[in-house]
C-alpha cells in the first residue's frame, strides 16, 4: 500500500507539472519566447515578466525605459516627432533604477537599439541600489535567454491561468493589445485639480503618498550602481535622460519635508556626472510653469497627462529644455523660487472655485 | 533555502533524500550493516550546510564556530563530570559565548537605539545582518550544555553533533530539538533503510505543510500586510477581520513550515518533535500555550521557568517566574518592544489565570473558548504590528475607539473563502499531524497528496519568506 502510495502520488505531481509547463510553454502569455500568433496581450500588472520578451523579440531601435509618467506615450508618436526609428515602450510602474538597467542591458543585447528615453523618477532612487521598484523581487530569470532556468515561469498557477484565458478567449485581467502603447493607463483617467487635492492633507501632504525621506550619498550610490554603467557600456547607443514635470503641489511637499535641497543638489551632480558621456543628452521640464502649475493636467501631484506626455516628446525631438553643467545653477535657482513661493492654499482656494 | 521554493522541493529534497538512503547502502558495504552510521550522517551534514549557505554563503563561519565552539565545550563539560570535577565555569562560559554571539548579531543594534535615547545621543548603528535561524541553533545547544553538565547529555561524535545542529528540516525555524530525542535517532543504523510507510506518511504531511503555507498562509497575508500598511487608520470590522486573517496566517504558516520539516524528516526515518496541536481549539492561555510553539514552551519552561524556581517558591513568586519567563520568550522573538509587550501581556495573562480558580466561577465552554481567542487575537497585534505606535492605532480601531464602521478595506471574495475555510481547518479535532499519523493510506490521499503539492508548487511564482525566519 505504501509503495503504492508514494509512486501514485509522485506520477500525479509529475503528470499535472508537467501538463502546466507544456500549456504555457506553448500558449507563452508573457511573451518570453516569441512574440504569438494570436493578438499579443499586454499585462499591466505583469511588466517586470513581459517586458524582457518583449525587449528581445519586437523590432524597434528606440525604447522608453521610464516610470509610470511616461507609460502614456506611444511608441508612434515619437517616431512622429523623431521623424525616424521605430519605438518600444517598455516602462514600468514603480521602475527602480535598478529595474531600468536590468531592462536596458536586455533590450540592448542584441545591439539593435540606437537610443534609449530614460525618465528620471526622482522617488526611485530612494530605494537601495540593488532592489526593484515594487516589493517583489525580480524576475530575473526572465532577463537572460536560458531556457533551464525558466521554471518559475512555466511552473505557475498565474502563468496557467492566463494562458488558460487566451486559449478560450476570455477576457480576464485588464491587459492591453496594442504594441504601440502597450502599457497606456489614461482611458477614463480624471486629470483636474479637484481630483489631485482632493482628501490631500494641505500641512502634510506626504501622508497620503508616504515617500520616505532622501538623502543624496544613497541616491548617488543607486545612481553610480545603475545609471552610469548603462551610459559607459553602451558607447554606440544615445541616452536621452528625461526629468519630468511633477506639478508644483510636489514642489510643496518637498519643502515641507525638507527635501528640496536634496532634490536640487542629486540633479545638479546627475548632470555634472553624466556630462562626461558624448553618447548622453538631458531635458528637464520641471521648471515648465505653464504645466506644473495647471493642476488640470494632473490625475496626482506626480502624474501627468497624455497631451503634456505628447508635447514634452515633441520638445524633446525639438531640442528644447536642454539640461548641462552650464545651466543646471540657474534652472535650481528658478526651481527654488517656484517651490518655496507657491501659494498651497491660494492653489486649493482656485481649485474649488473650479465650476465642477 | 526555502522550503516553499522551487529550488528545495524539485532538486535539493529529492536529490538529498534519495543520496541518504544510497549512502546507507555504501555505509554497509564498507563498514557493515549494524555499525553506527557514517556515510549517510556525513551527507546530511554536507546537505545541510549547503541548505544554509544558499542563503548566504559567507555567513556559514557563523554556524561553523557556533557548532565547533559549543561541540568543544561539551565535551569539556561532560569529561569533567566524568571525574567528578566541578564544570560550571565552563558551562557558564559557553552560554556566555552563546549569549554573546545571539546579542551583538539580533540584540546590538536595539540596545544601542535604547541606551542612546536614553542619553539623549545620536545612534550608532552597526551594520549587521541577522543571520536566520541563529535563535534556534542558539537554544538547541545551550539545552545541550546544560544538560550535558546535569550528565544528562553527551555526544563525542563530532559528525553526530553537527547533524543534530544542522539537520536542515529544523535549521532554520525549529521545532527546538532536544538532544535526548534526537541522538539516538542519528546512531539508529535501522534507521537509514527506507520504510515505506514513513516516506508516504512523510510525503502526506509535506503536502499539507506545503498547502497551508502557500494556499493558505500567503493568501491571507496580502489582506494583512494592506490593513497593517494602510495609510488610513482602519475601521472596526476591518480592524477585526484583518488580525483575524493574522491569527490565522501565523497558524498556518508556521505550523505548515513545521508540517514540511517533520514531514521531510519522516521520510528519512527522524521523527522530529510535534510543534502544534490545534492551539485555536483550546479553553484557556494555558492550554493554548501547551499547544502553540510547543517546543519552545518546552524550552522555556525546563531553562528558564524552572530555574528560575518554577512553581516551588510561593503564589507570588511563581507568577513574576511566569511573567519574566514569557518576557524573555517575547524578546527572543525579536529586537523590538513589540515582542516584549506581547511576552509581558501573555504572561501576565498566564499568571492572572493561576488566580483564577479562587474565583470560583465555572465559564461555559464556548466562553471560554471565546475569551481566549478574543486574547490570543489581540495578542497577535503586539506580534505584527512594526511599532508600539501602530499597534495602539490599532487596538483604538478594534476597540471601537473611531466608531463602529463596516468593511471598507477590499475585500475580495477569494480571501474571504480562504479565511473562512482556514477558521474550519483550525477548528477541527483532526490536525494535520493526525491525519498523517493515522490516515488509511488509500487513493482519495494519493490524490490529495498530488494536489497539494502540485498547487503549492505551481504557486510559488513569488516566494515569501516563513514568518519564523525571523526569529
Amino acid at each position: 500500500m505504501a509503495p503504492r502510495f508514494v509512486i501514485a502520488s509522485l506520477a500525479g505531481l509529475a503528470l499535472l507539472l508537467a501538463t502546466t509547463a507544456a500549456i504555457n510553454a506553448a500558449v507563452d502569455p508573457f511573451q518570453q519566447y516569441r512574440i504569438p500568433s494570436y493578438p499579443a496581450r499586454f499585462y499591466h500588472a505583469y511588466q517586470r515578466y513581459e517586458n524582457p520578451g518583449i525587449a528581445r523579440h519586437y523590432a524597434f531601435d528606440r525604447a522608453i525605459v521610464a516610470s509610470s509618467f511616461f507609460e502614456n506615450i506611444s511608441g508612434s508618436e515619437v517616431d512622429r516627432a523623431f521623424g525616424r526609428g521605430k519605438t518600444m515602450n517598455l516602462c514600468e510602474s514603480a521602475m527602480s533604477p535598478y529595474d531600468a538597467r536590468m531592462l536596458i542591458d536586455t533590450a540592448l543585447e542584441g545591439g539593435r537599439v540606437k537610443e534609449v528615453i530614460y525618465g528620471v523618477d526622482y522617488p526611485a532612487f530612494a530605494i537601495d541600489a540593488d532592489r526593484p521598484g515594487v516589493g517583489e523581487s525580480l524576475p530575473l530569470f526572465m532577463y537572460d535567454t536560458r531556457r533551464w532556468n525558466d521554471y518559475p515561469y512555466l511552473l505557475s498557477l498565474v502563468t496557467l491561468h492566463r494562458s488558460l484565458e487566451i486559449i478560450a478567449g476570455w477576457a480576464g485581467e485588464g491587459y492591453r493589445t496594442d504594441p504601440d502603447s502597450p502599457w497606456y493607463w489614461a482611458d477614463g483617467v480624471e486629470f483636474s485639480a479637484r481630483r489631485v487635492l482632493d482628501g490631500l492633507d494641505p500641512d502634510n501632504i506626504n501622508f497620503r503618498y508616504q515617500q520616505v525621506q532622501r538623502n543624496v550619498p544613497a541616491m548617488m550610490a543607486s545612481f553610480e550602481a545603475n545609471v552610469v554603467p548603462v551610459a559607459r557600456d553602451h558607447p554606440g547607443t544615445q541616452f536621452i535622460f528625461v526629468w519630468p514635470p511633477y506639478s508644483v503641489v510636489a514642489w510643496i511637499d518637498l519643502v515641507q519635508r525638507d527635501q528640496l535641497d536634496v532634490s536640487l543638489e542629486f540633479k545638479k551632480r546627475f548632470v555634472e556626472a553624466m556630462s562626461r558621456y558624448p553618447n548622453v543628452r538631458i531635458y528637464d521640464f520641471q521648471e515648465r510653469t505653464d504645466w506644473i502649475g495647471d493642476l488640470d493636467n494632473y490625475r496626482d501631484i506626480y502624474h501627468f497627462s497624455p497631451a503634456i506626455s505628447s508635447q514634452l516628446v515633441r520638445d524633446i525631438a525639438a531640442g528644447r529644455d536642454r539640461l548641462t553643467p552650464e545651466n543646471v545653477d540657474a534652472r535650481n535657482a528658478e526651481m527654488r523660487r517656484i517651490a518655496t513661493t507657491a501659494d498651497l492654499a491660494r492653489i486649493m482656494a482656485e481649485a474649488r472655485a473650479k465650476p465642477r | 533555502m526555502l522550503f516553499n521554493s522551487y529550488e528545495f522541493l524539485l532538486f535539493f529534497l529529492p536529490v538529498v533524500t534519495a543520496g541518504y538512503f544510497l549512502a546507507h547502502g555504501l555505509d554497509s558495504r564498507l563498514r557493515g550493516n549494524d555499525s553506527r552510521p557514517l556515510f549517510p550522517n556525513l551527507w546530511l551534514v554536507a546537505a545541510s550546510f549547503f541548505f544554509y549557505a544558499w542563503w548566504r554563503a559567507e555567513y556559514l563561519w557563523l554556524l561553523v564556530v557556533s557548532i565547533t565552539v559549543n561541540f568543544f565545550v561539551g565535551r569539556a563539560i561532560v569529561h569533567r563530570w566524568a571525574q567528578g570535577l566541578n564544570s560550571r565555569g565552563l558551562l557558564v562560559a559557553g552560554i556566555a559565548f552563546d549569549l554573546l554571539l545571539l546579542g551583538y548579531f539580533k540584540y546590538a543594534n536595539f540596545f544601542i537605539a535604547n541606551v542612546s535615547q536614553l542619553l539623549g545621543v545620536a545612534p550608532l548603528h552597526l551594520d549587521v545582518i541577522l543571520p536566520i535561524g541563529i535563535s534556534f541553533f542558539t537554544f538547541t545547544q545551550i539545552a545541550f550544555l546544560v544538560d550535558a553538565s546535569k550528565g544528562k547529555a553527551q555526544e563525542p561524535d563530532a559528525v553526530n553533533y553537527s547533524l543534530f545542529v544542522t539537520y536542515f528540516p529544523h535549521l532554520l525555524a525549529g521545532p527546538i530539538l532536544h538532544h535526548r530525542e534526537m541522538m539516538p535517532q542519528f546512531a539508529d543504523p535501522t534507521n537509514k533503510r527506507v520504510d515505506w510507510d514513513n516516506v508516504a506518511r512523510g510525503l502526506l504531511l509535506l503536502a499539507i505543510g506545503l498547502g497551508k503555507k502557500v494556499l493558505v498562509a500567503d493568501t491571507l497575508a496580502q489582506q494583512v500586510a494592506q490593513g497593517f500598511e494602510s495609510f488610513y487608520p482602519l475601521g472596526f470590522a476591518d480592524a477585526w477581520l484583518v488580525i483575524l486573517c493574522y491569527t490565522m496566517q501565523i497558524y498556518f504558516d508556521f505550523s505548515g513550515y513545521t508540517d514540511m520539516a517533520l514531514g521531510m524528516a519522516l521520510m528519512m526515518n527522524i521523527r522530529l518533535p510535534r510543534n502544534f496541536d490545534s492551539p485555536y481549539r483550546q479553553r484557556n492561555l494555558q492550554e493554548f500555550w501547551r499547544h502553540w510553539h510547543m517546543t519552545l514552551t518546552r524550552f522555556l519552561r525546563d531553562y528558564v521557568y524552572i530555574p528560575l524556581g518554577g512553581n516551588r517558591r510561593g503564589e507570588a513568586w511563581t507568577a513574576c517566574a511566569i511573567v519574566i519567563t514569557f518576557l524573555l520568550g517575547g524578546l527572543w522573538h525579536g529586537a523590538n518592544w513589540t515582542f516584549v509587550a506581547w511576552g509581558l501581556m501573555n504572561g501576565v495573562g498566564l499568571a492572572l489565570l493561576r488566580f483564577w480558580p479562587r474565583a470560583g466561577i465555572r465559564l461555559p465552554a464556548f466562553v471560554a473558548w471565546a475569551i481566549t481567542f478574543a486574547f490570543v487575537n489581540l495578542a497577535w497585534v503586539l506580534f505584527r504590528a512594526p511599532d508600539l505606535s501602530t499597534a495602539g492605532w490599532f487596538f483604538k480601531s478594534l476597540t471601537g475607539g473611531r466608531g463602529f464602521q463596516g468593511p471598507r478595506l477590499d475585500w475580495p471574495y477569494y480571501t474571504l473563502a480562504v479565511l473562512g475555510i482556514a477558521c474550519v481547518l483550525a477548528a477541527l479535532p483532526r490536525n494535520s499531524n493526525r491525519i498523517a499519523a493515522e490516515t488509511k493510506l488509500a487513493w482519495p490521499w494519493q490524490v490529495a497528496t498530488a494536489l497539494l503539492l502540485a498547487g503549492g508548487i505551481l504557486s510559488l511564482g513569488n516566494p515569501t519568506e516563513f514568518l519564523y525566519f525571523n526569529f
